[in-house]
């Protein structure tokens, strides 16, 4: 049986409400029993309210415990603190405490049962209060007309293209709305937060058309746009993604004094970006985290891809580092003769070429040298075989100047002493540097 | 200027602002938490962030006016009303242990306020089940009797033993929202007669020496050597832990007997006495809702006789600026105590009652308000005073 009735009041309130409760058992003081329970998913939606209920005739813990579970659950169940009260016209069977009815709002959207709680009956009719709803009829509805908004928001796309056109003092918006779109306008939302959410603080422009022009905005400050269409019943779209640009201020585009901020560096674009005309990014300062050869654990720093490098005039820059050896056998010595020995070679590098505009310097150094324990070194030096002799020592420089070579080769000299008689074979070692210097 | 209403979250973070919110209210009054309430349309955008506990703040222009947790909400005239009480209601919400106010007796009025604002956590341990949990024990038993006590173990010809401990174990983890431990609080025996003794120590994680390391010797023949803290009001100021903020703390309650001779009613034997605990707490600070803003360094008012035994912390507050003379409110998380908010108006406002006999050519020489021909006093009172439009 379906009865015509009115809808009176529909309230929530908090008072009495908790999520925590701290029950305690009989006595006084801290001589007494007591356990704090908390119901975790009611505090992650409500926050944490507590309430403090004595249980005096509690017998043991458990026994509190129990009690203060259902305690607990009654007064964290936002559903028992909603005053619901609808009014019944005309003279109808009467109602009795107790009953459970059937209550549906057709404006409001929402069916639920419920307990008659109170009853005020005159001559025109009833006025019933009913408790007992199984869940919070508020909620419900927030969460329906979210969902509702949502939908019709979905019906309502956004617009498919927004472009910015920096200008002196500010910016133009131009929006392109899709061909079968229902909007009558669009909002623009302009923010110098990244990441913001529109509201009425951002709201820059409102109206028909697809040009806007945001004026006064500070130079070289970087502005992020969201835009969302509007149709003529009330209903938004939903946002477009953030855009940004910067007011250039007055001259050709540059950059002027202020600063680039890259907020929000943990996100993986965060960063500042080079991409060749393909598209494939060749350099990336900020979040490299994941870019090819960067270290696990390594989050922020400058990213290059193979060949590319940097370069500073005026600055020595390694081109090669390296070591290698030569040997040599001194045959027939004799205990105590020293004998010398040069042009103990290897090569260093095969045929290349010094470019004009560089020099290179070569350092070289003997690492080590491997005699037995008949011989000794007395003296040892290197050069360079392609230009210079230089004297025996234990290390050398020398400097290669603008143009081709068919190969460098380390040359040692070395001077030993036997200590006994006979073959006496060697290898000497050398580690060798290469810098350059461009001019 | 524009009114507006924002909706924030628990974390102040900004859920909507309702930009078709209109009639808006808010009172204030003294040590009071208060409504703020607005009316928005059924179909306002960001409505559904309007839930039980989330925050509402209703700012004029570039000013925030009030600020509240929302508390109820009414559909029942086709729009939905709004109302918040002031930030002040968030000190409702955490209590006081029990029996708390001998901590707060003597301290300066500024003190207890700031004291106030972060929140307590208590464990207890009272029921014969978890005084027999102990994390280490020597010759003691926990009895089922009294709502739970732990006693002195007999030893093999049925006498009480000499003296014996147990120590319990909290984790600074198994307390939400941890900030720092507060202090120890126990009821227990330590009758004047001279015959039993019991004492508290603590130590910060699971070994080391137990403080306080302090002995003395009890008054029995022969006499044995007491340990630990014997405590001036154990249950209610308990022993201090002076904000450590330790994972783990460890609690031992030394029991001792000088008497292994008297004979219980109806023994044959004798079996001597044994002291009892009766109770143990450990209070914890955890982080509060409400944060220090512009509170006096002191105010030089001595708090006495707080009534705080599981009260709010608001209801101290309350007290505390009620006894010196100040007023306090919660704006955006911050609470703030002044005997008054924002500067005089004396010399900038005038209000000129409908009878207008206070109207002067220099508004900054107020001296005399009549209303109805008679002298008006503010003294500690409330006056409406009716503008003419």
């Amino acid at each position: 049986m379906s009865l015509i009735a009115e809808l009176v009041t529909l309230t929530d309130t908090s008072e009495g409400f908790a999520t925590i409760l701290i029950a305690r058992g009989p006595g006084t003081g801290i001589n007494r029993m007591q356990v704090t329970l908390r119901n975790e998913t009611a505090i992650t939606k409500y926050g944490a309210r507590e309430a403090i209920e004595d249980f005096p005739d509690a017998v043991n813990t458990a026994d509190l415990l129990a009690k203060a579970q259902v305690r607990l659950a009654e007064v964290s169940d936002p559903a028992k603190f909603q005053q619901l009260t609808v009014r019944v016209a005309g003279h109808t069977e009467p109602f009795r405490l107790g009953q459970r009815v059937r209550v549906s709002d057709g404006e409001l959207g929402f069916t639920t049962t419920a307990k008659i709680v109170g009853i005020d009956t005159d001559e025109d009719g009833s006025t019933l209060a009913l408790g007992d709803a199984p869940a919070s009829l508020l909620d419900v509805i927030n969460a329906k007309e979210a969902e509702e908004k949502r939908d019709i928001a979905l019906g309502l796309p956004a617009p498919i293209s927004v472009q910015l056109v920096p200008t002196p003092t500010g910016m133009t918006v131009l929006v392109t709305l899709g061909a079968n779109s229902r909007a009558i306008g669009v909002e623009v939302h302009v923010s110098p937060v990244n990441g913001f959410m529109p509201d009425v603080s951002t709201l820059a422009a409102r109206g028909p058309g697809v040009r806007f022009a945001i004026e006064g905005l500070p130079t070289a400050v970087r502005q992020f746009v969201r835009v969302r269409a509007f149709d003529d019943r009330g209903n938004f779209s939903p946002y477009t993604d953030q855009i940004s640009t910067a007011a250039r201020g007055v001259g050709t585009a540059e950059l002027v004094v202020g600063q680039i901020d890259i907020t929000n560096a943990e996100r993986p674009e965060a960063a500042l970006s080079v991409k060749a005309s393909g598209g494939a990014e060749v350099l990336r300062l900020g979040n490299i985290t994941g870019k090819a050869g960067v270290p696990s654990g390594t989050q922020y720093g400058l990213w290059g891809d193979q060949g590319t490098g940097v370069f500073i005039r005026g600055v020595l820059e390694l081109v090669e580092i390296g070591e290698g050896n030569g040997s040599y056998t001194m045959t027939s010595m004799t205990a105590g003769e020293r004998r010398g020995q040069v042009g103990i070679t290897y090569n260093v590098m095969g045929s290349f070429t010094v470019p004009a505009g560089e020099t290179w310097y070569v350092y070289t150094a003997l690492k080590s040298v491997l005699p037995d324990d008949t011989t000794r070194l007395i003296q040892a030096g290197v050069a360079s075989t392609a230009q210079w002799t230089s004297s025996p020592s234990t290390y050398s420089t020398f400097t290669l100047e603008a143009r081709a070579y068919n190969y460098l080769r380390l040359s040692f000299s070395v001077l030993v002493e036997a200590i006994t008689g006979g073959d006496k074979s060697h290898v000497l070692w050398a580690t060798y540097f290469i810098l350059r210097k461009r001019s | 200027m524009v009114l507006s209403a924002r909706i924030l979250d628990r974390d102040r973070a900004v859920l909507a602002v309702l930009p078709g919110a209109f009639d808006a209210r808010y009172t204030r009054r003294p040590l009071s938490a208060t409504e703020v309430s607005v009316s928005v349309p059924r179909d306002s955008p960001g409505l559904e962030h309007a839930v039980r506990g989330n925050l509402l703040e209703v700012w004029r222009g570039p000013t925030i006016e009030a600020s509240g947790r929302l508390e109820l909400r009414d559909v029942s005239g086709g729009i939905i009303t709004l109302t918040a009480y002031t930030e002040e209601i968030l000190l409702k919400d955490s209590r006081l242990p029990a029996a708390y106010g001998a901590v707060f007796s003597g301290m300066d009025a500024a003190d207890v306020i700031r004291a106030c604002l972060d929140g307590w956590a208590v464990a207890r341990i009272k029921s014969a089940s978890e005084w027999a949990d102990t994390t280490g024990t020597s010759k003691t038993t926990a009895v089922d009797a009294g709502g739970g006590t732990l006693w002195l173990a007999r030893d093999g010809d049925g006498k009480y033993e000499r003296n014996g401990y147990a120590y319990y174990r909290f984790t600074a983890a198994s307390i939400p929202n941890f900030k720092s431990w507060d202090r120890i609080r126990w009821a227990s025996d330590y009758p004047a007669d001279g015959l039993v003794y019991t004492t508290i120590q603590y130590r910060f994680g699971t070994s080391g020496t137990w403080l306080p390391n302090v002995t003395w010797p009890s008054d029995g023949d022969p006499s044995q050597t007491l340990t630990g803290e014997r405590g001036v009001l154990p249950d209610e100021q308990g022993l201090s832990l002076g904000g450590a903020t330790n994972s783990i703390l460890e609690v031992r309650c030394n029991l001792y007997s000088d008497d292994q001779d008297s004979q219980e009613e109806g023994e044959t034997g004798t079996s001597g006495t044994s002291p009892r605990f009766y109770a143990l707490e450990v209070v914890a600070r955890t982080t509060g809702l409400v944060t220090v803003g512009s509170i006096p360094a002191s105010t030089g008012v001595t708090m006495q006789a707080v009534n705080a035994d599981a009260t709010t912390a608001f209801d101290v507050i309350r007290d505390a600026c009620e006894q010196a003379k100040l007023d306090f409110q919660v704006l955006q998380g911050q609470l703030s105590a002044a005997e008054a908010f924002g500067p005089s108006l004396v010399n900038v406002v005038n209000l000129v009652t409908s009878e207008g006999r206070a109207a002067l050519d220099e508004p900054s020489t107020i001296e005399v308000l009549t209303y109805g021909g008679e002298p008006v006093s503010f003294g500690g009172e409330f006056v409406t005073v009716e503008v003419p439009t």
